[in-house]
């Protein structure tokens, strides 16, 4: 059974919009053969830091988890 | 997918001679001596359908640098590519390539499917992580020495599980850089609002809050807004419920509570300091100017007057003058006395005395006008004026400011002086305003009018005096007053009542701040909520795979360990590791640390066999890179004659057996003679790569010989020199024939000569015969070595040698 498999699993468990953001775009660097694997977290990262600017700059309460 | 051959070139140990080995058959045999790039082979298979090596992987977590660019030969050639002819499950030939455009950068390269540019997706090998098939030697013992964490790693990558660990992985080290190293909007949101912590903890609605915004990450609730708004209306004695209205009656609830202090306006004029003193200035300078005036019509005035008589008279007089318009006769005496100079005389004084009566109305407009200018000056001196401090006050101050008594004493000098030079000029205005009232009347008193002449200039300096000194105290209050407001306002606000004010009005203010942690908060909860599903899902993931997949590898390790009681039991994975447990008559202890290098060997090859036979894999065929290192001859007999023969059997996978033990692949070949079987020979390596030859069976062999003695010079040339390739095979062969097994490993790599010795060793053989397989030998030997004056043989020359080995072999029964 090939990895991607496991990963679609999971993603299709996640709904909230925070888990599915981080697990899109890991999906999404994880198939690009020209990141290394070694930039994940700091990606992973630079994503959590945009999902907190978006809840900053939205007008309602943030979603929590 | 059936590998049907192989293309390196420049990769690794292989040089700029692209090396194409035919690979299609069902059991493949590769011998080799370290160091003759077997490694590289297996690597090169790797790296074609992975892009990068397992080895290479591992490395760079140590050492980056050392193996940037290791997939490049060395020598630098150029292309660096690896091409392989396959067969697909649908049984479509096909060849792939994979090729690094820069070998400068040989972490990224090209893939090609039948010469075009495509992505081997399209060939259904996408995810293939999981069924890796080539088990390289420098894995077999990585699997078992690493740490339990890597370990768990290597597993989960063998249940198709690497993109969920890399996950877990990556995402707990992109939450361990958010909490290390916040947003500078979230530090700088905790720094604004720790500092209020300790206050709030002492309210009644704010202890929590108070208690979790003393932490370090200050912590923040969806009721801390609601629990400050109650502690401000307390506070404020308000019932409004929206922070703007609430702060309004905060603020009117702390002035009034500073005033109960202290009242600091008593300390301030009304209208502003510069602004006071340029008004206080410009209506000085206006009762300057008017009292001017009025000095100069005074003095006209009084001169005037002194040269005038009594009213009265003056009227008789100009009575006369017009009862007696011409003539000298006059109207009172009747006698000729008035003569034209006397009437002359009299007009003069008559109109100077009309001259005085209007200088004197001028006078008291100007006096009227001047008084008006006092007024002004007066009232913005007032205005800019400070009251007085009374002595309840002053203790007050120095109590409030005791820890700032000199700049209190600063400042009372200076107000002092501000009180008290006010109250000079406050003199001075009144003193004027007098003089200019009874002005009138002194002016109508002949004996005094010359000194109001004189004290009407004198008058208002020393109002103008006043002004002057009071607009530097001004200053220097100014400048006193702005070193000390702040001083005072501290200490006002430093009382408890007012800091709590104070403290909730900013907790309350700082919305955006407490929404930065909000968000935070929320997106740090998130994280960790996924971050604990991913580890669910994966240890889930791991036990119900691991049911399945470590029977295998515990039924592939006892192939290979039969009936032993020291054994490999089970693996057990745990949140952070994978444990593998090993039992010694029954009773369970750490394999790692157990087990010999033997049984870790074997523990380490079924990891990854078990693993190449992942189901569903698109690989029809293993590599096993080197897979016997640290087994004894027993071992090694139930690898070869158990493990192989299910890979090809049961599995029906293409079997690639490289290997630089001679004994092992020959014991292979001689055990699988009825396979579809290809053997190969590392022979030699130079700087171009190695030299890969197939080895065929003798009579193949021999045949060979034949037809290349019977061809040209270059054809001749080579039949020679495999002649004594043909020598070394008999004497091999001939060795497994007599004595049930292959030439001791000392003769891997054995020279023609010494190989004679095993076979003078051979029971049965004859002297006459190891004379004349040496004379075959020297005769080759003469063409390897091309000494000066060497001439290729012709066909006649050969065949003796030819029909000396075939002679041999058909007494010997290794031909027909």
């Amino acid at each position: 059974m090939s990895d991607q498999v496991h990963l679609n699993e999971l993603l299709a468990k996640e709904t909230g919009i925070a888990a599915q953001t981080l697990l899109d775009a890991f999906k999404a660097m994880v198939r690009d053969p020209a990141i290394d694997p070694q930039e994940y977290p700091a990606r992973l990262r630079q994503v959590m830091d945009e999902l907190l600017k978006g809840l900053a700059n939205a007008p309602a309460q943030p979603d929590r988890p | 997918m059936r590998l049907l051959s192989l293309t390196v070139r420049n990769f690794r140990g292989f040089g700029s001679s692209a090396v194409t080995v035919g690979l299609d058959a069902d059991l493949v045999l590769m011998f080799g001596p370290n160091g003759f790039s077997k490694t590289s082979f297996a690597e090169a298979i790797e790296w074609l359908f992975y892009g990068t090596t397992r080895r290479r992987k591992r490395g760079e977590t140590y050492s980056k640098s050392e193996y940037d660019g290791c997939f490049a030969n060395v020598h630098g050639g150029i292309p660096v590519e690896v091409s392989a002819r396959v067969r697909t499950t649908g049984g479509v030939e096909r060849t792939v390539m994979r090729r690094i455009p820069d070998a400068r950068a040989d972490h990224i390269s090209e893939t090609f499917i039948d010469g075009a540019a495509a992505s081997f997706a399209t060939l259904g090998l996408a995810g293939i992580e999981a069924p890796h098939p080539v088990v390289a030697q420098h894995d077999l013992q990585s699997f078992i020495h690493s740490r339990p964490k890597e370990r768990r790693d290597l597993i989960s990558a063998a249940l198709g599980l690497e993109e969920i660990t890399a996950l877990k992985t990556s995402l707990d080290g992109a939450r361990r850089a958010f909490t290390l190293t916040p947003p500078p909007s979230v530090t700088d949101a905790r720094a604004k609002l720790q500092p209020l912590a300790a206050v709030l903890a002492t309210f009644p609605e704010t202890r929590d809050l108070g208690q979790r915004w003393q932490k370090a990450t200050v912590e923040i609730r969806a009721e801390d807004v609601a629990d400050l708004v109650k502690a401000g209306q307390r506070l404020a004695a308000s019932a409004a419920n929206d922070i703007g209205p609430l702060l309004e009656d905060l603020r009117a609830r702390r002035k009034q509570l500073s005033r109960a202090v202290f009242d600091a306006t008593k300390l301030t004029p009304q209208a502003d300091i510069p602004g006071a003193i340029s008004r206080t200035t410009v209506e000085a300078d206006g009762v300057q100017k008017a009292c001017d005036t009025l000095a100069t019509n005074i003095a006209k005035s009084v001169s005037v007057a002194a040269a005038a008589y009594a009213t009265a008279l003056l009227q008789f007089w100009e009575q006369g003058l017009k009862l007696s318009p011409d003539g000298e006769n006059c109207p009172m005496c009747e006698e000729p006395t008035l003569i034209a100079e006397k009437r002359a005389t009299l007009e003069t004084r008559l109109k100077a005395a009309r001259d005085h009566l209007s200088v004197s109305k001028q006078v008291v407009a100007d006096r009227d006008a001047a008084l008006t200018a006092l007024t002004r000056a007066t009232q913005a001196m007032e205005h800019a004026g400070i009251t007085s401090l009374a002595q309840e006050d002053r203790s007050t101050l120095q109590t409030l400011l005791a820890r700032n008594s000199e700049s209190l004493a600063a400042f009372l000098i200076a107000h002092d002086d501000l009180k008290a030079t006010t109250d000079q000029a406050t003199s001075a205005s009144s003193t004027l305003r007098s003089f200019l009232a009874g002005l009138p009347d002194r002016l109508a008193d002949a004996t005094i009018a010359p000194d109001v002449v004189a004290h009407s200039r004198d008058a208002p300096e020393r109002f103008l005096t006043a002004v002057s000194t009071l607009k530097t105290a001004f200053e220097r209050y100014a400048a006193v007053w702005t070193m000390f407001e702040p001083l005072l306002t501290a200490e006002i606000s430093s009382t408890k009542a007012v800091t709590e004010i104070d403290t909730v009005g900013k907790a309350l203010k700082a919305q955006p701040e407490i929404k930065a942690l909000d968000c935070y908060e929320a997106v740090a909860g998130a994280s960790r909520g996924l971050m604990q599903r991913v580890e669910a899902f994966l240890q889930q993931k791991q036990t119900s795979l691991l049911a399945t997949r470590g029977a295998e590898i515990k039924a592939v390790y006892d192939q290979l360990n039969p009936g032993a009681q020291v054994t490999f039991q089970t693996m057990e994975p745990g949140h952070e590791q994978l444990q593998l447990h090993a039992s010694s008559f029954g009773v369970r202890m750490s394999a790692a640390a157990n087990l010999s290098e033997c049984q870790l060997n074997c523990l380490g090859l079924s990891f990854w066999i078990v693993r190449a036979l992942t189901p569903g894999s698109p690989f029809g065929f293993v590599l096993l890179d080197d897979p016997v290192q640290s087994m004894d001859d027993g071992h090694c007999e139930a690898f070869i004659g158990t493990v192989i023969p299910v890979l090809c059997d049961t599995h029906k996978k293409q079997v690639i057996v490289l290997s630089h033990e001679q004994k092992l692949i020959d014991r292979v070949r001689n055990l699988n003679k009825a396979r579809d079987m290809v053997v190969y020979h590392f022979d030699n390596y130079e700087i171009t790569g190695p030299s890969v030859t197939q080895q065929v069976n003798l009579a193949v062999m021999l045949a060979e010989v034949k037809g290349l003695a019977k061809g040209n010079e270059a054809n001749r040339s080579e039949a020679v020199d495999k002649l004594r390739k043909v020598g070394e095979q008999f004497i091999r062969e001939l060795h497994v024939k007599a004595l049930g097994q292959p030439a001791p490993a000392q003769y891997d790599n054995a020279k023609p000569s010494e190989l004679l010795d095993l076979f003078r060793q051979i029971h049965g053989t004859l002297p006459d015969e190891h004379d004349r397989l040496k004379d075959t030998f020297d005769f080759s030997a003469l063409a390897h070595h091309k000494s000066v004056g060497y001439a290729v043989p012709v066909t006649t020359n050969i065949a003796p040698h030819i029909n000396r080995l075939e002679t041999l072999m058909k007494k010997y029964k290794l031909i027909l």
